[in-house]
């Protein structure tokens, strides 16, 4: 099978004996096999062939999510208490996608998806892949399968070879270093590819429509589902939300109702989206499925995450997208630790209040309850400037009254002063009580703490 | 607070730190739509910061979190650099100007800002050179009220300061504004603003 690019994307059983692989390019195939007979890759066809594999492993498991024609993924833990064990529900799926005349399939067991999928491929198809320990299988597989050609080269050319190696350094140097791209590769190693950050949505928007008279043509269902999906896509994008799987539902003129589960390890676009839709149509259509006609078509969207949104109140899809070039050049140029965000936290000093991260990275959960009282905190408003660390300052002092301060090279007046505000501080670990006063100047305000008598700026009010 | 800038034009904010500028330019960004950034002057690298930008002021003004980017330099270059980026795809871009930077540095931002219609806004501690922003507003004198010897806490401030630059469109005028933190009002105010249609500079 040959893709648009004129790559192997898919090989038989025979052709696989003789050498071929997926990803060979089709003059290398065909040198290799001069025999080989090569068929220009249609998804939708390689989709309508899937359908009757996919139900065939439905019958094992109760949820299958389809990523691609020819590439299912299975949650099996149900299935795994129900058999027995991981080796019989695997046996089982492999009896019953070898009945559809799929004799080739190759199976894989692993905790995560991309683990699993890594699994299958090194499978065979009379021995499934059953990976005992992942964070080993993982460590074992080379570098390129991150998935990034140039970056798998500059991660060969340092001498990483492996995803176990790559998960061996420093995540922060990694991103560091590579970016959001360096940092998907490294959670991939780690075994961390099911990371999302869920969006906060109350109900995602169903996108249904419903047709009066039973679609039977279903070039009429594309440009339907285009106008679904196109409106789907919006509303989410309003909330800043982005779909990684989606079910996918039609109800036929007889009553038949069909469901699959379409998953993509990154968020669907509008196109991706619609294609699938026509692929799983035209697959239940050529297996007899939509009796009479297409009368309701539903797309439900799940595991919404907020990787459609770049920026929160970038609800210009145009401007998101040049923020979002905009902060990835910044980051080549100052370095990715450098271009942050921060979000609030619970704390009583404004510095133990923000919570730094680097942009486009998952933020991490606050350490200190926002929610909380914090008594001694620091009333509003916030310093604009906060030190770090806090530099020392000199301050005189008339019987616990504070008069004046140095600011730079010459000595100010106190005009007036409030607190002090006491921080009692982890006493168990050790940390000293400390009192905190803002201080008036003619120059501006200061918010000081101090400590085993000496006096540290933790504010400026600018 | 009324906008005292326009896409393309240059907003320059001029003070010691203590004068309100910052808020001031916090104040600006948080009425647009839109991705923000703030560039913090280059200081050499941690620990020894003199100052961090803190965006709790920003959360104060009503800036989501997720909206406002601090990009952290260490040297001019990349700072100029930086700034320049930003400027292609965010909203408005505030940018801590580095002491002794060169005037053509400055310059060249200002015309990259014209260019691209960006707004950007320069917060310095020393006089910008002349000519480079649109207004430039100079920090002169600050006073709180609600600390009282020992009582109560900061509470708002009055910070007065100077408008020059095409954007007044005369002589150089005083304005005043009242700050409790949250809200920031122009209580004395002749300028005129966004009316510019002509590139400062």
């Amino acid at each position: 099978m040959i893709g648009p690019d004129n790559r192997v994307t898919g090989v038989n059983q025979l052709a696989a004996a003789r050498g071929l692989a997926v990803g060979m390019r089709r003059r290398e195939a065909e040198a290799i096999c001069p025999e080989v007979v090569t068929l220009i890759d249609d998804q939708a066809a390689s989709a309508m062939a899937f359908e009757p594999v996919a139900c065939a492993i439905e019958e094992v498991v109760a949820t299958v999510e389809v990523v691609l024609p020819g590439l299912a993924l299975a949650p099996i833990a149900g299935a795994v208490s129900y058999y027995g064990s991981e080796v019989e529900v695997v046996q089982r799926v492999h009896e019953a996608v070898k009945e559809t005349g799929g004799g080739g399939a190759h199976v894989g067991v692993a905790r995560g998806p991309f683990a699993a999928r890594h699994a299958a491929q090194a499978a065979t198809p009379d021995a499934p892949r059953v990976v005992d320990n992942d964070d080993d299988f993982l460590a074992s597989l080379d570098i390129e399968v991150v998935g990034h050609e140039d970056l798998a080269a500059t991660f060969r050319w340092l001498g990483v070879a492996t995803l176990g190696e790559l998960a061996r350094l420093p995540r922060a140097a990694i991103a560091s270093r590579f970016g959001t791209v360096g940092l998907t590769a490294h959670q991939l190693a780690s075994g961390e590819d099911r990371s999302l950050r869920p969006s906060h949505l109350e109900g995602p928007p169903i996108a249904e429509e419903k047709f009066e008279d039973p679609i039977i043509h279903l070039e009429q269902v594309g440009f339907v589902a285009r106008s679904m999906i196109t409106t789907l896509k919006m509303v989410l994008a309003s909330e800043g939300a982005s779909p990684h799987a989606v079910d996918i539902e039609a109800e036929a003129a007889d009553g038949t109702v069909r469901n699959r589960t379409w998953r993509s390890p990154h968020p669907f676009t509008a196109d991706e989206l619609t294609e699938r839709i026509r692929w799983q149509l035209h697959a239940w259509v050529a297996k007899g499925g939509i009796p009479g006609g297409l009368v309701r078509l539903r797309v439900i969207p799940h595991e919404v995450s907020d990787q459609g949104r770049q920026l929160a109140l970038g609800h210009d899809a145009i401007r998101e997208d040049e923020a979002h070039r905009a902060l990835l050049r910044t980051q080549a140029v100052v370095g990715a630790d450098q271009v942050v965000v921060a979000r609030p936290q619970g704390g009583r000093d404004p510095a133990e209040r923000v919570q730094w991260s680097r942009w486009g990275e998952q933020a991490a959960t606050p350490r200190r309850d926002l929610a909380a009282p914090w008594p001694g905190a620091i009333p509003r408003p916030a310093p604009a400037l906060v030190p770090e660390p806090p530099p020392h300052l000199e301050v005189e002092w008339d019987e616990g009254v504070p008069v004046r301060v140095r600011l730079r090279s010459r000595w100010v007046p106190v005009l007036s002063w409030a607190g002090p505000w006491r921080k009692m501080g982890r006493w168990w670990e050790g940390d000293e009580p400390a009192d905190r006063y803002q201080l008036v100047t003619s120059t501006g305000a200061l918010l000081i703490e101090t400590k085993q008598s000496r006096a540290y700026v933790l504010g400026i009010y600018d | 607070m009324e906008s005292l800038w326009g896409p393309g034009q240059l907003l320059g904010l001029v003070g010691v730190p203590g004068l309100g500028m910052t808020r001031v330019a916090v104040a600006q960004m948080a009425a647009l739509m839109g991705p923000l950034a703030w560039v913090e002057r280059p200081a050499p690298r941690p620990p020894g910061r003199d100052s961090w930008f803190s965006p709790a002021i920003g959360w104060e003004n009503g800036i989501e979190p997720d909206r406002l980017v601090v990009v952290r330099t260490f040297e001019p270059t990349s700072w100029a650099e930086a700034t320049a980026t930003l400027m292609d795809g965010m909203a408005a871009v505030c940018a801590e100007v580095p002491a002794r930077v060169p005037e053509a540095i400055l310059r060249r931002l200002a015309a990259r800002a014209r260019a691209r219609r960006a707004r950007l806004i320069l917060r310095s501690h020393m006089p910008l050179p002349t000519g480079i922003a649109h207004t430039v507003i100079t920090g002169d004198s600050v006073e709180w009220t609600g600390a009282e010897q020992g009582r109560g806490r900061l509470l708002q401030r009055r910070v007065s300061a100077i408008a020059q630059g095409k954007g007044v469109k005369g002589p150089a005028l005083e304005l005043e504004f009242e700050d409790d933190g949250t809200n920031i009002v122009c209580v004395v105010s002749r300028l005129g603003v966004t009316t510019a249609r002509r590139a400062a500079g």
